[in-house]
């Protein structure tokens, strides 16, 4: 009790004696005399959550005001402290909403005891919102809350589903089922949530349904243009539910506009959500989660129903603006991959274009106009790609470990099929007949692409019969084997395939048929071994009554990643193999990010060449005009000894000769890039600045189809008018080494993050590609998502702070750009929401 | 499982310090705008309107709009100036501008009703015309207008020289006035230069009933994402545009131009337009007995008609050959002599 009170009862207050220092301080000084911190929130909710939501009122159109004039609500006027309802009236300005199966509980993070707010329940016997819509019962669920502007959108997953609306500044709340049923309203208020059970059908000027009962996700903004709901004093609400049958969206005051797809198999969305300008993005899969997800983006809503055309960007002016998905074996259509493989193309979440696979990362810097040509990077535990070109044939160097790699040839060595790097003999030692074949090492017809002999496999008539080789492996560890092969069996439609097992013609690794061609084809295959092992590596044809084949360059070495935004072909295929020994070291001190390096003529990395009935390999040859740019990083410490070019990347092809090529690396002090026609005719162009001063450098050149740019940390340097023809570039692709007898090597350099792909990169992407990558080259960089963990479980987008954060189940990882800034060490394992850097996880 | 919750401590004194701005009375305004909509209207700003006389009051033409026009099989009939009526063949319908209307926001305007009469038809489009111009390739329009029907799933459509799209949401079919806003994004490339735009308040297909109707007013067309508040043109200026692409004078008694007589029946007369007209136009002219008239040596010479004998963007000849009657080398002022008559420059685009 205060010692000294002043005043008569009633109207007693304390003397100075009893304010302490209160009494003598300004109310500014008093307001901060605690340190003029809030107090932080380090909160765990023991729930099992399904979604978690941080509304930050503060996002609405009206900042929030609308909290200000609800003291005629039900809810406001509800009594407090309850077991659903909090201590405090207004509606916080911060909330956190955590949805569980079948409870909505909303904690007010004003408080920093983030205490309960107000909790929606259903069990199988209780009345209200939640149990009218089957939530625990009939195994119905609540899937995921939305909210903004006072509306409560929550999607209720199950066949007798649907989507309900609460609406805090109506007071009032809806149901919205399909076709079948009408629109309801509650007939009470919001203090009634857990008991009213009665409705009534409204009647609305439009049929407002959604497209299917069963909903999985759901979005709600106020768009652009959005007209004002005079009832509630705000701009009007956009709702997009997505369901088992495509999605809907509540478009401003319009009509619902269905979102489906022209295929059955592939209509259900998991994932919906408004982009910032005004346009929608949804995924839509075949129901079996990884499989077949794809997204699709609209840069506007839609204004009226519009069914897609599955795998199709084509149908009319309504498909849609944009289209994602995992490595894809038709992906012609598709404007961007994602960081999965075909077979797996699962789309864990997305939100404002980052995509969580089980494999990584991917983040899209979207080009609107032509959304192929956009940049997308991917991230994963143990690299991290940088920005890649659109439609990127390759990105490599790009890993987070620092262990050096080493690549012996392990395919036989000394017999017909050794590669140019192997040696080549007249023998057919290391390979074993198979099944009734005879081998035999032969220099007549088809005699290997550009060596003296190859290996003739003679069926004898009989089918399923060919050649085999073993090899000791490691495991974990990523192999490529690049062969050319050569049969002619195109009447028959039979093929031949490459089966790697562990017992001769087992398939663990590899069931992996050829086109049908009548000429030389060469393809390449990747696996990672998962014990230590002697593999079975069998070239056989499938059928009974198939002729023989041939067989050349056979190579199998150690890999490293190469990965790819968009190919045209089989996408597991061509890593780069590793020739000798590589160094990795980080890029600055305590990095993730490493750096390549030891470069020599027998030191060095290859992309194999690939060429089949599709074609000559997608990442190595151009068509005509065919626009196209490469991206890396260099470190040259300025030994130009022996040769004083540095040979970073060189793609072309090899017979003994040059032919078609394009090399990019340093000429004495010098960043410069050269080509040639093969036919002595050739051009090349050095930098304007020195780059021999032991900086990393970013270097890129661009070639629009015309002219050939050439850039250096973001800054253009110059550029030429190409006046020969490099069209049609083909061959292996090396790293650190020219072809030609090892000369011109990257022995003074180190290289990283090195892409390529068939799109002429703008200057404002060039500079972005710097800005953002120049940070990964900075002491205590971390580039790759924290822990072991790769399969992104989920990720949001600080829409204030523009922070990604990302969910694992190792931990959350905070990404500013490409770079992780920060990261917790607890498992993500649901969902995350974070709005200003309040963040909420589970 | 637990949900984690984490909110950084807040700096009070960095936040009161960063809330400390200077804010007037207008500022003021724009922050308590409810929509960006409100945030132009206090600012006073928007977009020009690419349409013209979306407040349908130029009608050069002098058609009797007020009591209705009726049009009767005929493809690309103009009312009021560049609102362009499309039939097909067999069908008649009337187009009326209803004045003075008053929409649900309080805005008093004119209004443009387009209503079917009779024939078999499945769809019913007033459209305005706009030339293409390369700095359109690229670019998002916003399409806005008030509007209301009888008929069913009509929506706002917009074509770009060579593919048309319905735009905005679909207009209720209940007979009351609806604020109808849609964007549409022109491709990059590959449209038609020589070409034009169509731009349509209301478009759809069925069969149309006698008295179906779309009523449409304060259309707007503007480059940008959102709608902006109508832009409001005075009679002048919208007169001024409109004259590029038709000009009319119709007024009896009064003077067109002054020529000379080249020959005793070679009357040549030389007419300035008020506006460079967006093209060469075509006369359109209206013939009868002595229609016209050339005031020379004190002598009124009656002619029937004129035709167009050579003009540009700037003037137009009018030339009467033959039944002109003068003293060679004599100058003349050519006036209108009948109510009927009149003289118009057409450059309008179909």
């Amino acid at each position: 009790m205060p010692n000294k009170l002043i005043g008569t009862e009633g109207n007693q207050v304390p003397s100075n004696a009893d304010l302490g220092s209160s009494a003598y301080m300004d109310k500014n000084e008093f307001v901060l005399s605690r340190g003029g911190f809030t107090s932080q929130i380090k909160s765990k909710i023991p729930n099992t959550a399904v979604d978690v939501l941080v509304y930050d009122t503060a996002m609405d159109s009206d900042g929030g005001a609308w909290r200000k004039r609800m003291q005629d609500a039900s809810w406001y006027n509800e009594e407090l402290n309850t077991h659903a309802r909090g201590k405090t009236k207004e509606f916080p300005s911060k909330a956190v909403i955590v949805a569980e199966d079948s409870t909505i509980t909303i904690y007010d993070g004003d408080d920093p005891d983030l205490p309960m707010w107000m909790k929606f329940i259903s069990t199988a016997t209780n009345a209200g919102f939640l149990p009218y819509l089957n939530v625990t019962y009939s195994s119905t669920f609540v899937r995921r809350v939305a909210m903004i502007n006072g509306l409560l959108a929550i999607a209720v997953e199950g066949s007798i589903g649907g989507l309900m609306l609460i609406d805090f500044v109506l007071d009032e709340a809806r149901i919205i089922y399909n076709s079948s049923l009408d629109e309801r309203r509650f007939t009470c208020g919001i203090d009634r949530r857990n008991h009213h059970y009665k409705v009534e059908v409204t009647k609305s000027r439009y049929n407002r349904h959604i497209v299917n009962r069963v909903v999985h996700d759901v979005d709600v903004a106020v768009l652009p243009n959005a007209s004002f709901d005079y009832d509630r004093s705000l701009p009007t609400v956009s709702i997009a539910a997505a369901t088992d049958a495509g999605v809907t969206v509540f478009k401003d005051k319009g009509e619902p506009i269905n979102i489906t797809v022209s295929n059955a198999s592939y209509t259900e969305s998991n994932k919906v959500e408004f982009l910032p300008g005004g346009g929608i993005g949804l995924s839509l899969e075949a129901g079996n989660p990884g499989a077949e997800d794809s997204y699709y983006v609209f840069h506007k809503v839609p204004d009226a129903d519009a069914s897609i055309t599955v795998d199709s960007k084509v149908a009319s002016y309504r498909d849609v603006d944009a289209f994602y998905a995992g490595q894809y074996t038709n992906p012609n259509n598709v404007d961007m991959f994602l960081n999965s493989y075909d077979g797996d193309r699962e789309i864990k979440c997305a939100n404002r274009l980052n995509f969580g696979t089980p494999y990584g990362l991917t983040r899209v810097h979207q080009d609107v106009g032509y959304p192929n040509q956009g940049l997308s990077a991917f991230i994963a535990s143990d690299y991290n790609t940088g920005w890649m070109p659109g439609e990127c044939k390759y990105a490599t160097l790009s890993s987070t470990d620092n262990v050096d790699i080493v690549g012996v040839e392990l395919a036989p060595q000394n017999a017909a099929t050794s590669d140019d790097d192997s040696g080549e003999a007249n023998a057919t030692t290391g390979w074993t007949a198979y099944n009734g074949a005879t081998i035999s090492s032969v220099n007549t017809y088809a005699n290997g692409l550009n060596s003296t002999y190859s290996l003739y496999v003679n069926l004898n008539g009989g089918g399923t019969r060919g050649a085999y080789f073993t090899a000791n492996v490691k495991a974990g560890v990523t192999y490529t084997i690049s062969f050319d092969i050569y049969h002619t069996n195109a009447s028959s439609g039979n093929v031949t395939q490459l089966e790697i097992g562990t017992s001769v013609d087992g398939n663990q690794f590899s069931d992996f048929a050829f086109p049908v061609i009548n000429d030389w084809q060469s393809n390449s295959h990747s696996f990672t071994a998962t014990s230590d092992d002697t593999l079975y590596f069998l070239f056989r044809e499938a059928g009974s009554t198939n002729p023989n084949f041939w067989l050349d360059n056979v190579s199998l070495r150690v890999s490293e990643a190469c990965h790819r935004a968009r190919e045209t072909t089989i996408h597991r295929h061509g890593q780069a193999q590793i020739i000798g020994t590589i160094k990795k070291t980080p890029v600055a001190g305590n990095a993730d990010l490493v750096s390549y390096s030891g470069f020599d003529a027998n030191n060095y990395l290859r992309i194999p060449y690939w060429k089949n009935s599709s074609g000559h390999g997608g990442a190595h040859t151009t068509s005509s005009n065919q626009a196209f740019s490469y991206v890396y990083w260099f470190k040259d410490n300025g030994d130009s000894t022996p040769y004083s070019w540095q040979a970073h990347v060189i793609n072309g092809f090899y017979d003994g000769a040059w032919r078609y090529y394009v090399e990019l690396g340093t000429n004495g002090s010098k960043a410069a890039f050269s080509f040639n026609d093969g036919n002595g005719n050739g051009q090349g162009l050095g930098s304007a600045n020195n780059v021999d001063n032991n900086n990393w450098h970013c270097h890129v050149i661009t070639y629009d189809g015309d002219r050939i740019k050439q850039y250096l940390n973001g800054e253009f340097e110059n550029e030429m008018k190409v006046n020969i023809n490099i069209t049609d570039i083909r061959g292996h692709i090396r790293i650190g080494n020219n072809h030609n007898n090892g000369n011109e090597t990257s022995t003074a350099s180190e290289l990283a993050l090195i892409r390529y792909g068939w799109t002429n990169l703008s200057e404002e992407k060039i500079k972005k590609i710097y800005n953002d990558e120049k940070l990964l080259f900075r002491e205590g960089a971390k580039a790759a998502l924290y822990g072991v963990e790769r399969s992104v479980n989920t990720v949001c987008l600080d829409p204030v702070t523009d922070l990604l954060h990302v969910g694992t189940n190792s931990a959350r990882s905070v990404f500013r750009g490409l770079t992780r800034i920060e990261n917790t060490t607890e498992p993500v394992t649901q969902k995350i929401s974070a709005v200003n850097n309040f963040v909420v996880e589970e | 499982m637990t949900v984690i919750v984490n909110r950084p401590e807040i700096n009070l004194q960095k936040k009161l310090n960063e809330l400390d701005k200077p804010v007037g009375i207008g500022g003021q305004q724009v922050l308590q705008s409810n929509t960006v909509r409100d945030a132009q209207n206090v600012l006073g700003v928007g977009r020009k309107n690419l349409l013209l006389n979306s407040q349908f009051h130029i009608n050069q033409r002098g058609e009797d709009v007020a009591s209705g026009v009726t049009i009767s099989g005929v493809n690309n009939y103009f009312t009021v100036d560049r609102w362009n009526e499309y039939n097909n063949s067999g069908v008649t319908r009337k187009v009326t501008i209803n004045y003075n209307v008053q929409l649900p926001d309080g805005t008093m305007c004119n209004s443009y009703k387009s209503e079917h009469v009779s024939g078999t038809t499945n769809w019913m489009h007033p459209v305005q015309q706009i030339p293409f111009e390369n700095w359109m390739y690229g670019k998002t329009f916003a399409v806005s207008t008030w509007v209301k029907t009888s008929i069913p799933n009509f929506r706002m459509r917009v074509c770009d020289t060579t593919s048309c799209y319905l735009i905005g949401p679909v207009i209720p079919d209940d007979g009351e006035w609806h604020y109808v806003t849609g964007t549409v994004t022109f491709p990059d490339h590959g449209l038609n230069s020589s070409a034009v735009t169509q731009w349509q308040p209301a478009f759809g297909s069925g069969s149309m009933s006698a008295t179906d109707y779309i009523e449409f007013a304060c259309m707007q067309v503007e480059v940008g994402e959102v709608s902006t508040p109508f832009e409001w043109r005075s009679y002048q200026d919208e007169l001024q545009l409109c004259q590029a692409y038709y000009w009319k004078m119709n007024q009896n008694a009064g003077s067109i131009g002054h020529g000379n007589y080249q020959r005793s029946d070679y009357f040549r007369c030389w007419v300035q337009f008020p506006v460079k007209m967006r093209d060469i136009p075509t006369l359109d002219i209206a013939n009868g007995t002595n229609y016209f008239r050339i005031l020379s040596h004190d002598t009124l010479d009656s002619v029937n008609t004129f035709s167009l004998s050579s003009n540009t963007t700037r003037y137009g000849a009018l030339l009467n050959n033959g039944s002109a009657s003068g003293t060679q080398g004599s100058g003349g002022d050519v006036q209108l002599n009948s109510s009927a008559a009149y003289v118009a420059f057409d450059a309008e685009v179909v």
